[in-house]
């Protein structure tokens, strides 16, 4: 068989398969320090989008504020104007 | 198969006469270990990098979102956050051990002992600015190192054990956002957070041998002396390596730019000179090479101010900024109003008036006068900082 041929370790494991855990060992350390910078990195980007609504939340209510001004100088201008349409209306009215 | 010990620095292709020097004394007396010179920059084809000595640059570093990384910092920031990433990279390739050390050092012995602390279980070893309290009229002062960072980290060494990569890892996170000089904020690039090293690393240790990492902050407690045979010597032991930090070749009598007062005398006066003259011989004639991350892709020089508003403004980007920020900042900012002759408040204009509270009492940007008055002080402010109109103005 085989594994007649292969060195064993103390506890009688073949080298190869003690050298092959060792590997996967700090495989998995390493995957689990890539998960951290992951979690680390994921919490950075959700606080970023978070102050980015807050910002978009603001321009959003200075647009609407602003959309009101334009409205309302809007419906002044239209008043002017059926202002000076009111006198034809009065002799309409007084032809009637 | 590759050595234990890998010695590296790290530079912009502007510092390689300083890198060239360290890595000849590196090589005089540690020939057996391997050489690296990580690169702040991208490799210039015409350039030619020390010999014998392994180039990494920046971009393989595996640093993500690396534009965005390189667009945020500006070069002293960029070549000081890149360090963990390098030293990981090192570390994972196999190397027992990686030292660090500025390209403004050189090496006058060997290491021996460094190495042994290692070998003997050090996960870090780095060095206190201070091993002694300054004395009166000190070029540097408690406070300012309180400030700067405790350690200096143009010395780091890092081996191989179980705490060693969780520790550069956590580092590596910090710089990779807020790798800033902002003293105010307890920040100075990537020296401040090496600060909680003790703390957070059982077995880090602070090397106080006075013959190492002598530099301009601490030589007045030091006694620098040569003997008869020509060997440096610090406290009466060998010198184990000088920090030139702020040294000018071009005068040699300053032990540094930061204290030009007084002028050196003696021994002092003696190693100054000798390193002056390696640095004067190293890459004479050379041609100083642009940065590779200095300038948009329009050609456009990117500002500090740029860079800031990026990091402040925006953790990432989609797409490289270094094509398409420029843009982002001549873009109307929607908060402001126009002037009263026309002018518009771009993105940039807006970010450097919020950042200043002396032009935040002085104009608002509600005001149509007032708009038109900023954009006249922010076009000066402009034309002296070097920002190019192209950045800023709204209108062609």
């Amino acid at each position: 068989m085989a594994d007649h041929a292969m060195k064993r370790n103390d506890a009688g494991l073949p080298d190869a398969s003690q050298a092959g855990t060792e590997a996967l060992v700090l495989r998995l350390r390493r995957l689990e320090l890539d998960l951290e910078d992951l979690r680390f990195e994921n919490a950075r980007l959700k606080s970023s989008i978070g102050e980015k609504q807050d910002e978009i939340m603001a321009l959003s209510d200075r647009l609407g504020h602003l959309q009101m001004l334009l409205d309302t100088r809007r419906r002044t201008m239209l008043w002017n104007r059926l202002r000076r349409l009111s006198p034809l209306r009065a002799m309409l009215r007084r032809q009637r | 198969m590759p050595s234990r010990t890998a010695i590296l620095t790290i530079c912009s292709n502007n510092y390689l006469s300083q890198a060239e020097v360290f890595f000849a004394s590196a090589r005089a007396f540690h020939p057996d270990a391997d050489l690296v010179l990580g690169l702040a920059d991208a490799k210039h084809p015409d350039e030619h990098y020390p010999e014998g000595v392994e180039v990494l640059t920046a971009d393989g570093l595996g640093i993500p979102d690396f534009s965005s990384f390189a667009f945020a910092y500006d070069v002293m920031e960029f070549n000081t956050a890149i360090k963990p990433f390098l030293m990981l990279r090192l570390l994972e390739r196999g190397y027992r051990t990686v030292v660090y050390f500025d390209p403004d050092i050189e090496l006058y012995r060997r290491l021996d002992d460094l190495l042994a602390l290692l070998d003997g279980g050090a996960s870090f070893v780095l060095t206190p600015h201070f091993s002694d309290p300054p004395g009166p009229g000190a070029a540097r002062t408690e406070r300012h190192i309180m400030q700067t960072g405790v350690y200096n980290l143009g010395f780091l060494a890092a081996s191989q054990s179980p705490e060693t990569e969780p520790i550069l890892r956590w580092w590596a996170r910090q710089l990779r956002y807020d790798c800033v000089n902002a003293q105010h904020e307890g920040l100075f690039v990537d020296q401040k957070y090496m600060d909680l090293l003790p703390g957070l690393a059982a077995q880090a240790h602070v090397l106080r041998d006075t013959g190492y990492n002598v530099a301009y902050w601490n030589l007045p407690r030091r006694v620098l002396s040569a003997t008869p045979g020509g060997i440096w010597q610090v406290d009466g032991r060998p010198l184990g390596f000088f920090h030139f930090s702020g040294f000018v070749p071009a005068r040699p009598y300053e032990l540094s730019k930061y204290t030009p007062e007084p002028r050196a005398t003696g021994a002092l006066a003696a190693l100054l000179y000798a390193y002056a003259q390696r640095r004067l011989a190293a890459r004479a004639g050379t041609t100083a090479r642009p940065y590779a991350y200095g300038r948009f892709r329009s050609g456009v020089p990117v500002p500090d101010m740029v860079r800031r508003m990026f990091r402040n403004k925006h953790l990432t980007w989609s797409g490289d900024p270094f094509a398409h920020y420029d843009r982002y900042c001549r873009l109307p900012h929607p908060a402001a109003c126009t002037g009263d002759t026309g002018e518009i408040v771009s993105n940039l204009m807006q970010y450097h008036h919020a950042a200043e509270p002396a032009l935040r009492l002085a104009f608002h940007l509600d005001n149509p006068v007032e708009v038109t008055a900023y954009t006249r002080r922010f076009a000066e402010m402009a034309a002296t900082a070097g920002v190019e109109g192209s950045l800023w103005r709204t209108m062609p």
